[in-house]
């Protein structure tokens, strides 16, 4: 290490850089399990007159199923509608005693349907509310999720687009001062370059040692932000799972360990070498 | 042999250009020692810096043995310089490595053998009597021992020439007969020398050949100078 201040200053950098890249990496886990998580609770309803008899209503399931748009298709019949509604109503009395007095299942066989994708309910709808199953089909939920169904996609493809955007950046950012920080410490040797140039040594010899430094500083970097990291994902955790209760952040942390590790090792030793390999070039031309 | 074949070098600086060299034109032949004289801004550090590739001239031509040192490409330098060792004024040794390490240096570029590494240094050092303190800093010597060190640095690998730019310079009476001493034996023992100085005294003690700068122009070329600019 040629000078300890920029030494320090350097390795600061990076890992500031690298605690940026854990973020948006973290980031962007959270936010697609979120988005998943949402996603999971939109569905399409098609619900059948009380005259359809069941296997012509299975028979649409199989041709839904068919359809490259189609996740999932679950068939709920009249009497499993009943046990369900009755199920989520059991506290309520009036609910309960009027469904007594009725003497027969006042509910809908239905299909739930779950598309691959929030773009693809409306191929979905338009199949169900064709004209060869008008006959059949009372009602189709799309109209009331599709305001739903488009607010969540917007939203999803913008966030997309500003984490995309945010994460250039800030790499941008990463790599200009990484590149700076270097290239002060290499300004403070560019005497010592001078000398080596003039015995005859060639550039890989002059680079070689710089580069092994980029290359340290990125290791050394690559730890202090994956030490950091670790209290601040078991502090997060717990209230993110609040929100997002299928998902623990801890959990997908310490099961990507050394994947994370790996990467932010990369990362941070690809910055080193070309923040080194750069800030070395203008030394280096004759 | 070295070639200089009407070299112009100018320089622009705020727009305004200087003529470092003018028109200048000489040959030196191998093993010859000749002195390069002049005052300060006469062209003497510039004929230097063309005759090792760190500037290309405006014009002419600049040969040293097979080479055109001005067509060289960036990447045929470094192996060009290791045939010439270079003395500076102002020493400049690596600071942080040891005399043995500043020497040695130049044989790692070359890719020499650790085995040979350790015995070709010692002996240099020695010759330059710097035997008991080649593992001392730059920082811990004197400075007509840091001159030895860029000496034994320019000498180690046997270069065909050594250009010495002001080496005298920076050093009391006492070293700086030492260093021309020591340059008048490496003479000897077969490579070219090429001293650029202002120093008459030096000059007109050593009585060898004697190339005379005054404003970027070459005004006198004397097998047995003197200086007396």
């Amino acid at each position: 290490m040629r000078n300890k201040w920029l030494s320090a200053s350097t390795i600061s950098i990076m890992t500031l850089t690298l605690i940026v890249f854990m973020g948006l990496i973290l980031f962007n886990t959270i936010a697609d399990r979120a988005v998943e998580t949402v996603k999971n609770k939109v569905d399409i309803s098609v619900y059948f007159k009380s005259n359809v008899a069941e296997d012509d209503i299975l028979n649409i399931k199989r041709i839904l199923k068919n359809f490259d748009e189609v996740d999932s298709v679950e068939y709920v019949s009249r009497d499993e509608a009943l046990v369900a509604f009755k199920e989520r109503h059991s506290e309520d009395e009036i609910i309960t005693q009027t469904l007594e007095e009725l003497d027969k299942n006042p509910l809908l066989a239905s299909l739930n349907i779950k598309a691959k994708d929030l773009s693809q309910y409306e191929v979905i709808a338009s199949y169900l509310e064709s004209d060869s199953l008008s006959d059949m089909v009372e009602d189709v939920t799309y109209a009331q999720n599709e305001l739903v169904i488009r607010r969540l996609e917007t939203l999803t493809n913008s966030l997309n687009i500003i984490v995309f955007i945010l994460t250039l950046f800030l790499a941008f950012l990463a790599v200009m001062v990484t590149f700076n920080t270097i290239s002060l410490a290499i300004f403070s040797n560019k005497e010592q370059i001078g000398i080596m140039r003039v015995v005859g040594a060639e550039n890989k010899f002059i680079r070689g040692p710089y580069i092994i430094e980029g290359i340290i500083y990125g290791f050394i970097a690559a730890v202090i932000s994956f030490i950091v990291f670790i209290p601040v994902v078991n502090a997060i955790s717990p209230g993110l799972t609040r929100f997002i209760s299928t998902f623990s952040i801890s959990e997908y942390f310490s099961s990507h360990f050394i994947l994370l590790f790996l990467y932010q090792l990369l990362i941070g030793v690809i910055l080193g070498i070309l923040s080194s390999v750069i800030a070395i070039r203008k030394y280096l031309r004759s | 042999m070295i070639v200089f074949k009407n070299v112009n070098k100018y320089y622009t600086q705020n727009g305004r250009e200087t003529k470092a060299l003018d028109k200048v034109s000489f040959k030196i032949q191998p093993n010859e020692f000749v002195s390069i004289v002049g005052r300060s801004g006469a062209g003497k550090s510039t004929i230097v810096e063309l005759l090792i590739g760190e500037q290309k001239p405006t014009s002419g031509k600049i040969f040293f043995g097979s080479y055109e040192i001005n067509k060289l490409k960036p990447s045929e330098l470094p192996e060009f310089r290791r045939h010439i060792g270079v003395i500076f004024q102002d020493f400049r040794l690596l600071e942080k490595k040891s005399a043995f390490e500043n020497v040695s240096f130049v044989l790692e570029v070359e890719g020499y053998t650790q085995r040979e590494v350790n015995e070709l240094t010692p002996k240099v050092l020695n010759l330059v009597g710097l035997k008991d303190k080649m593992f001392k800093l730059p920082a811990e010597l004197s400075g007509g021992e840091r001159q030895r060190v860029g000496i034994a640095r320019a000498m180690i690998n046997r270069p065909e020439v050594i250009i010495a730019d002001e080496p005298t310079g920076n050093l009391d009476p006492l070293n700086k007969w030492e260093v021309i001493k020591l340059l008048t034996k490496i003479n000897e023992l077969g490579s070219t020398i090429i001293l650029a100085t202002h120093d008459k005294e030096v000059i007109n003690s050593l009585g060898t050949r004697v190339i005379t700068l005054e404003d970027g122009k070459l005004t006198k070329d004397e097998a047995h100078g003197k200086f007396n600019v």
